[in-house]
């Protein structure tokens, strides 16, 4: 009994959504100049982010499976620390560290007249931050179900640590790595509270579907909810097709 | 003095004047256990590292392959030292020219056969093409060409340990290790697998050192046998000698393999102490032939039926230990121990003296030429 009101808890307000759904003014709402720009540059900087997350991620993942070292759950939990922490104290700190004004912010603007906050490249960059540790810690458990006695007998035939990595270790994490992937990108996709404190809301800028949705919500609630609607689909979809992945490593 | 008499062993620094192939003296910490061991093998020489599980074999393996440090000694391998820790030197794994075929084997699951076979031929020039091709060869060598493309978990435990003999050899390594081959194979596969793997080995020109801890797989594919207890040697010589005279409660369970010294001819050993034993085909030579003492079984009467061999003998002994029974009968002058348990033992109510049958299957003598 208790288990279905739970369930009902999640399912009632998906319902909700499906039930003011206006269904005759979707497509309307999905050819709306605006819409399509926030669609776009939600898609661009997710899949960067994802992207980044994987050229990052690998090797701290790594290092977290295959070596030890004093602090290393210290670091650990740094790492995986933007899971639990309200992306809006993320949005914060980025600031703090690459705004204008920041720690590394000033002088990336004053020496290279870089400039983060407020830019596409910082909503990337909030993503990035609120996603990878997704990606890190799913790849991470990943590597950690490899028989490493695979990696040794790769080296016994003369093979030298990155092809062992190339050619073995990569191969036998591939599902998980891919799972991982989608989680982190979906993860980015949605993302708010960073992006909207360090990033902002500037239409065709940083504007992405999350900060679209919450924008319209006062003047345009039909494209609040189709776009809504786009981003739960989105959701399932990569729930349903990885979930396997990321709730059990071992294939 | 004569000017030519070598006396560079004498000043030469230890482990640099031997004329074998792999020579080591290993010191090496396993947990708790300190591990030591010297072992020098030749060319084309075949070393068995026998002993009970947790003795400390398999870790020196891992040693000579690089993939645990020793912490004082050497190894070196034909002439050139792989690993000194007092001189700073340290061969990481993939720099040795070692084949190393693991217990449960290690095939990529990834991978095909072949290209499980190939993966170390890859840097042996020639590119990817070259490498698959001479895959190709030992596949067919080892009788599986025609499963080249299967992946390990669609192959048999016999193929698979094949695979992995070929994915260690085809590199053409210095020194080949193998640790428990045939463990993990059922008995009948066993025998024919561990008949060819010796035939592998004949052809060898390195040097391999394997580890078991089952006595006849150390007697059938090893010319030399060290008993390894506790992290120490306590043994060595070769399997008459170590089995004639056991020096350890391990080297006296291995004394308790039957043992005979024959001439195979036909498919049938003439044992020297004048009784045949039929077997299910041997070469002919000079042979030795082994039977477990658990192959081995006792009647009161003359046993009908199919085994082969079957002989009047007098029982000479009888130990009892932990629910099996040793018994010792004596067959012409030759001894032959056989186990059972101590309910059968009861029922046929034998003691030192009696008379009694021995019969044993033709396929369970195991012959290998002398």
């Amino acid at each position: 009994m208790l288990a279905v009101i739970g369930a009902l808890l999640f399912i009632l307000p998906l319902l909700g959504l499906l039930w003011r759904m206006p269904w005759s003014q979707m497509g309307d709402v999905l050819r709306d100049p605006t819409a399509r720009t926030a669609l776009r540059l939600s898609l661009q900087s997710s899949l960067s982010a994802m992207f980044l997350s994987i050229v990052l991620g690998t090797p701290i993942a790594v290092v977290l499976a295959r070596t030890s070292f004093p602090g290393k759950r210290l670091v650990r939990a740094l790492l995986t620390l933007p899971m639990v922490l309200p992306p809006v104290v993320g949005g914060v700190v980025l600031l703090l560290a690459f705004g204008r004004k920041g720690l590394i912010g000033q002088w990336l603007f004053d020496w290279f007249d870089i400039r983060l906050a407020f830019t596409t490249t910082g909503v990337i960059l909030a993503e990035t931050f609120v996603a990878m540790p997704f990606f890190i810690i799913i790849l991470e458990a990943a590597l950690t179900s490899v028989d490493t006695r695979l990696e040794e007998a790769a080296a016994s035939l003369g093979a030298k640590p990155l092809r062992v990595f190339r050619t073995v270790t990569l191969p036998l994490v591939r599902p998980s790595l891919i799972a991982a992937a989608a989680l982190t990108w979906a993860r980015a996709l949605g993302e708010f509270g960073a992006t909207v404190t360090f990033a902002a809301n500037v239409p065709g800028v940083t504007q992405t579907i999350p900060l679209k949705v919450y924008t319209d919500l006062e003047s345009n609630t039909d494209g609040a909810y189709v776009m809504s609607l786009v981003l739960l689909v989105i959701s399932v979809l990569v729930l349903v097709a990885f979930q396997d992945r990321w709730m059990r490593p071992n294939r | 003095m004569d000017a030519t008499e070598p006396v560079t062993a004498a000043v030469a620094p230890p482990g640099t004047a031997t004329a074998e192939l792999f020579d080591a003296s290993m010191r090496l910490r396993r947990g708790e256990m300190e591990i030591s061991a010297d072992l020098r093998v030749a060319g084309g020489e075949t070393v068995a590292l026998l002993g009970p599980n947790g003795a400390g074999k398999t870790s020196l393996l891992r040693a000579i392959a690089g993939l645990v440090p020793l912490v004082a000694g050497w190894v070196r391998v034909d002439g050139d030292d792989w690993e000194r820790p007092a001189a700073g030197l340290w061969l990481p794994a993939e720099r040795r020219s070692v084949g190393f075929v693991f217990q449960d084997y290690l095939l990529f699951p990834h991978l095909s056969a072949l290209d499980n076979v190939a993966y170390g031929l890859r840097h042996h020039g020639g590119g990817r093409a070259a490498a698959r091709a001479r895959a190709h060869d030992w596949l067919e060598r080892i009788g599986i060409a025609e499963l080249a493309l299967r992946r390990p978990s669609q192959l048999s435990g016999g193929q698979q340990q094949r695979v992995a003999l070929a994915r260690a050899l085809a590199p053409e390594p210095k020194v080949l290790l193998l640790d428990e081959p045939l463990s993990a194979l059922d008995v009948t596969t066993r025998r024919e697998v561990r008949r060819d793997l010796r035939a592998h080995l004949d052809d060898f020109a390195g040097a391999t050192v394997l580890v078991s801890h089952d006595p006849l797989d150390a007697i059938v594919l090893a010319e030399r046998i060290v008993i390894v207890e506790e992290g120490r040697i306590v043994q060595e010589g070769s399997a008459l000698e170590v089995t004639s005279r056991p020096r350890s409660g391990f080297a006296a369970d291995i004394a308790g393999l039957n043992l005979y010294r024959g001439v195979a001819e036909g498919g049938v050993v003439h044992v020297s102490e004048g009784f045949d034993l039929i077997t299910s085909g041997a070469p002919d030579g000079p042979a030795f032939a082994a039977v477990h003492p658990r192959a081995i079984a006792l009647h009161l009467d003359e046993p009908e039926g199919s085994p082969r061999n079957a002989w009047r003998a007098t029982i000479d002994e009888v130990d009892i230990r932990g629910g099996v029974a040793r018994i010792r009968a004596m067959v012409e002058s030759a001894p032959m121990v056989a186990e059972i348990t101590v309910a059968s033992y009861r029922q046929l109510a034998l003691e030192p003296g009696s008379s009694v049958w021995v019969s044993l299957k033709a396929t369970e003598v195991d012959v290998f030429l002398a």
